[in-house]
């Protein structure tokens, strides 16, 4: 039985970037600003890697706000899979933030800097916020933050992928809040435990209609079939780092948390709402995989791809299986990171190379040949080839899915993945052919040194030591899901925790 | 019964602005299209916080107490909601000037260098 810990520093994970943000415009000096967005994003990871232990301990942490205790006030839950999410999100984009210092500067970089922080605080919030209307306020940021990013180049295809994402996005924002006006109009509380509590007794019809407008609002968010029309252009109009923030599915990621945790636990969906679900999220995977095959441009391909792999973690956390579950949270991470590097060697060969279509990058194993073999690496380990550690996850959703008889599923992932592996392989073809005399010459005034390939060397060693211990790995993961989708475990540990939080005194635990 | 004014309103707007943002071809008007549908929304959920006969929920006379007030909490709710809508609409403003300037039109169908 897990204890719950109301204790209030971790909400210097929410509030330390955003007055790290406002007080960037005061300093002057670029290397400073650079040196507390970093700090500040390594802080979050490490916070947010220190509570995931405690929770890993059987403690989760409840941060009470004000000392007004939960049905009436705002709270904050870490438990084990929001945890290792904000760790994930935090981590992910302090290596983006790192690696950006290589790039072209982007200019104005301390916009950049600001709207960076705060699209990581968005979706830091989504994940780590335990009321309704916090949601939609993280949300909000995180999706405003990312119509500026991506417009930041100020040429022609970045505003039109920035106004079609806002146009999209907007949308998104309506049906999520004529959701939440819905719930508050049924239930008459913000708090999604109390929801989760009061729902129970709803009526099905609302409840039906709620868990629509959610689906709709969060699956623009989270890029499912047919509302990911804005996500390719988005990924490509946008600068590197930004294209590398999306496509590793960070934003992704905390969508993918949203969604289980408003419809799973607070909403308490049956199985035909989760039916719906998997056929929306499988028919995602079978569709920008087989888009993927046909692109000719590198971040075109991989948004597609993204798009894909994060369909499959939904379909995989949908099923109700631990086994399934377990290895879709897996795959989650081993995505995001293998993504990530994908991304950021991207822009080392595009460098090299002189553009990011798939004809540039023909001959690359002649001029860089070590980012090409470790690029070729990475693709093989997105696929999900051993040793990587993207086999362990695919091949556990696989065998759980089958030993449940859902064979259409299984038929479906094996064939996206043959998709997969069609593309992988016409990119490595393309980097390991000969080389066309072209008088393109690659971008002479920024060099990417080789030395910045180290870092994900280390981390392809870290995912094949991985897979050696993938019994415990997996094992974690299974406890992580179990948590996760315990609908009573969520509303016991929020709301039964007042007694305590009186006798003690909440401004105590704050000193 | 005057709620169902309150009610069958906001969703005009909702569905007037969902109408407009989809069916125009100019992008100006599509950004007004989504302001109007975002004025239903905040219409919707004012109209839930309302009970018939109270006022509003500021002590501004001495002696009102909180029984005689409407619901505070979608009031507040809104406050946000409107706040985060006029970021955006600023937000989609400025990018559509940018926007004229660089493609010298404002027809969404033209705007065609991402395609597939």
């Amino acid at each position: 039985m897990s204890k719950v810990l109301v204790n209030n520093y971790p909400v210097l994970i929410i509030v330390l970037p955003l007055v790290v943000a406002f007080a960037l415009s005061l300093v002057k000096w670029k290397p400073v600003q650079r040196g507390m967005v970093l700090l500040t994003l390594l802080f979050m990871a490490s916070y947010s890697g220190f509570l995931l232990h405690q929770a890993t301990k059987g403690v989760n942490t409840l941060v009470v706000i004000a000392g007004v205790t939960p049905p009436m006030g705002i709270n904050l839950y870490f438990s084990k899979m929001s945890s290792l999410l904000i760790f994930l999100i935090t981590l992910a984009s302090s290596i983006i933030y790192f690696y950006s210092f290589f790039y072209k500067r982007e200019e104005p970089e301390l916009k950049f800097n600001v709207l960076f922080l705060l699209i990581t605080l968005g979706a830091t919030g989504i994940v780590a916020t335990g009321d309704l209307f916090n949601f939609f306020v993280f949300l909000e940021i995180a999706s405003i933050s990312g119509y500026a990013l991506t417009g930041f180049n100020k040429d022609k295809l970045g505003t039109e992928a920035s106004i079609k994402y806002l146009i999209i996005g907007s949308l998104s924002s309506i049906f999520v809040l004529i959701g939440i006006a819905l719930i508050y109009a049924e239930t008459g509380t913000l708090n999604m435990a109390d929801i989760a509590n009061k729902l129970k007794t709803a009526d099905s019809l609302i409840k039906s209609m709620i868990f629509l407008l959610f689906l709709t609002g969060i699956g623009i968010e989270s890029e499912l079939f047919p509302l990911n029309g804005w996500a390719p252009d988005a990924y490509v109009g946008a600068p590197t780092p930004v294209s590398a923030f999306f496509s590793s599915g960070l934003v992704k990621a905390a969508g993918v948390y949203s969604l289980g945790r408003i419809m799973f636990s607070v909403l308490g969906i049956g199985e035909f709402e989760k039916s719906i679900i998997i056929v929306i999220a499988a028919s995602t995977l079978l569709i920008s995989e087989g888009i993927a095959m046909v692109q000719t441009n590198i971040k075109r391909l991989f948004a597609y791809s993204s798009m894909g792999q994060v369909a499959l973690v939904i379909l995989a956390l949908s099923t109700g299986d631990a086994v399934t579950g377990g290895a879709g949270i897996f795959q989650l991470i081993n995505h995001a990171l293998f993504k990530l590097s994908l991304f950021l060697l991207l822009g080392n060969l595009a460098l090299k190379m002189g553009g990011k279509e798939l004809e540039n990058l023909r001959g690359a194993y002649k001029k860089s040949p070590f980012v090409t073999a470790i690029f070729t690496l990475l693709l093989f380990a997105l696929v999900g080839m051993p040793p990587f550690s993207g086999f362990v996850s695919k091949f556990f959703i696989i065998t759980g899915l089958f030993s449940k008889n859902h064979y259409v599923l299984v038929i479906i992932i094996l064939l996206s993945s043959f998709f997969e592996v069609y593309y992988v392989l016409r990119i490595v073809k393309t980097l390991y052919s000969p080389a066309v005399k072209t008088s393109n010459a690659p971008n002479q005034e920024v060099k990417m040194s080789s030395a910045s390939v180290v870092p994900i060397v280390i981390l392809v060693l870290l995912t094949i030591g991985m897979t050696f211990y993938y019994r415990d790995i997996l094992n974690f993961f299974n406890t992580v899901y179990q948590e996760f989708s315990n609908r009573n475990m969520y509303i016991n540990n929020i709301l039964k925790i007042t007694a305590s939080v009186k006798s003690t005194g909440a401004f105590l635990n704050f000193l | 019964m005057t709620e169902l004014v309150f009610y069958g309103g906001s969703f005009l707007l909702i569905f007037l602005g969902l109408f407009i943002a989809l069916m125009k071809k100019n992008l100006i008007k599509i950004i007004l299209g989504l302001s109007v549908a975002e004025t239903g929304v905040n219409l919707l959920l004012i109209s839930i916080g309302y009970i018939k006969g109270k006022t509003a929920p500021i002590f501004s006379v001495k002696g009102l107490t909180p029984q005689s007030m409407v619901d505070p909490v979608p009031q507040a709710l809104v406050l946000t909601a409107i706040v985060i809508g006029v970021a955006v609409t600023a937000l989609a403003l400025s990018i559509t000037v940018r926007l004229y300037k660089k493609h010298k039109t404002l027809d969404v169908r033209k705007l065609k260098n991402l395609k597939w």
